[in-house]
């Protein structure tokens, strides 16, 4: 099968093909491991757990965002062409900056925050089912940038958090175990927060964990609301 | 242009969004032309004259377009609304489908009802 | 600090009143197409400056104007404000909007009490 792939060098970008062997069973990933193993050895890609955990994969597969490794080469159609995710800067083929897509997963404080932690006589944090699954859809998250990269408002909006930290705002603001959400309520309602997002449900529709982004941000917003509310109130 | 990626849709979802934001766009622009052309009813012959102009057959197909613009944009908006406030994510598709049948139906009556007053 | 309490406040009441005159304007917008539309000659000087003394039909033309010119022009400050040209000019997008929204209403009540 021919690959077209979408080549940065640094200063110029442009296509080149190649002819790929495939057989059933092949997933993108492969490919892009044996165009760089026989054919081109400068072909830059980035790739870790090859089973859909680590997020590293995500490129553009005919269009769309995927996971390279969990891509069937079977169900796609002939040429397959392959780009660097939108919305971030390319710094090498496939490989994309994702520094500011860390820097605001850090910014929502994406860890469980208590002030009663004593580690010297360590106890349980004990959580329902119910309580746990609250949140459990959202955690499943593998930060791949996918969501991001079709987002119409990261487009324009360079600073705008984007669907995958709000997602993990989101999942911490709605852990029973969290003791302080309120700073992170403060952080994702400024203007470069929720208010940015206008539904177009991008993410949700690309998520390859189908965690549903846009339902996350949504849910963000209403306790975002309450909060100025009872902020206005004095509650 | 970086704004042309909102009209680059990977999905229907965000077609929709596109098409929000376009009709959006041409409906407030269009509001400013309606205030502007209602200010002229300070002087009747004016206005008289420039309504013979704007309400003829000529004019309906644009007319029409208009009212297709308003009324995707209210419909959808209610969609985009349930959405917003968190309801029904996981029947995105249907309420699209829906959206968009109860538009076409919307505009075909509102395009008979124009065409048989005029 | 005063920056921030700002944002705060603006953004998310901005969304809900977008919301609010969303609803209301579907029924009003409705309402005014169809007295436009469904009786014959509706447009003409006459029947225009007969509906405007119709205290009922001021107070329903006033709602819509005010829903309407809220609406749109919110709309667009966002649109603007989704950009990193207009963010950059967060402050002159916002009062700009607040401008020509009076300014709508402004010329939206004159038309009104011309009758």
């Amino acid at each position: 099968m021919e690959f077209r792939i979408r080549r940065f060098d640094g200063e110029n970008s442009f296509w080149q093909s190649y002819e790929v062997p495939t057989k059933k069973g092949m997933t993108v990933l492969e490919c892009l491991y044996y165009i760089r193993d026989n054919l081109d050895s400068t072909l830059s890609f980035r790739a870790s757990c090859r089973m859909g955990i680590c997020g590293s994969c995500a490129v553009k597969i005919n269009g769309k965002p995927k996971l390279a490794c969990e891509t069937q080469v079977s169900e796609l159609k002939n040429p397959i062409v392959v780009e660097p995710l939108d919305n971030f800067k390319v710094l090498k083929d496939l490989v994309v900056d994702f520094e500011g897509f860390f820097a605001k997963h850090k910014m929502v404080k994406p860890f469980i925050v208590r002030d009663d932690i004593d580690y010297n006589s360590p106890v349980e944090l004990i959580q329902t089912p119910k309580e746990l699954a609250k949140y459990y859809n959202y955690s499943l998250c593998i930060k791949c940038g996918a969501c991001v990269s079709v987002c119409p408002a990261a487009a324009t909006s360079e600073d705008y958090l984007g669907p995958a930290a709000l997602v993990a705002a989101y999942r911490f603001c709605a852990d029973s175990r969290d003791k302080d959400c309120k700073d992170r309520i403060e952080i994702i309602s400024s203007e470069r927060g929720v208010w940015r997002c206008h539904s177009a449900m991008a993410c949700s529709e690309v998520c390859p964990k189908k965690i549903e982004p846009a339902k996350a941000v949504q849910l963000l917003r209403r306790k975002a609301i309450i909060h100025s509310i009872k902020k206005l109130f004095r509650w | 242009m970086r704004i042309m990626k909102w009209f680059k849709p990977v999905s229907l979802q965000d077609l929709a969004f596109a098409f929000q934001r376009l009709t959006g766009f041409i409906l407030a622009m269009y509001l400013i032309l309606h205030l502007a052309f209602l200010s002229t009813l300070s002087d009747p012959l004016t206005y008289e004259s420039l309504i013979a102009i704007t309400v003829s057959p000529t004019f309906l197909p644009l007319d029409s377009l208009l009212v297709l613009c308003g009324i995707y944009h209210g419909l959808n908006g209610i969609r985009v609304i349930i959405h917003e406030l968190g309801y029904l994510h996981e029947h995105r598709k249907a309420l699209l489908v829906i959206c968009a049948i109860l538009t076409v139906i919307a505009w075909l009556y509102a395009t008979w009802v124009m065409y048989e007053v005029v | 600090m005063a920056e921030k309490s700002a944002k705060n406040v603006l953004e998310p009441y901005a969304w809900l009143l977008q919301i609010i005159t969303g609803l209301a304007m579907v029924g009003l917008v409705t309402f005014h197409f169809l007295t436009t539309h469904m009786v014959e000659h509706a447009l003409s000087f006459e029947s225009v400056s007969l509906r405007f003394q119709d205290y009922g039909y001021k107070i329903i033309y006033a709602l819509l104007l005010i829903f309407v010119a809220f609406h749109a022009f919110n709309g667009l400050r966002a649109i603007a404000l989704d950009t990193e040209f207009g963010m950059k000019r967060k402050k002159l997008v916002n009062w700009s909007m607040v401008v020509v929204f009076l300014a709508a209403l402004i010329v939206g009540l004159y038309i009104m009490f011309l009758f």
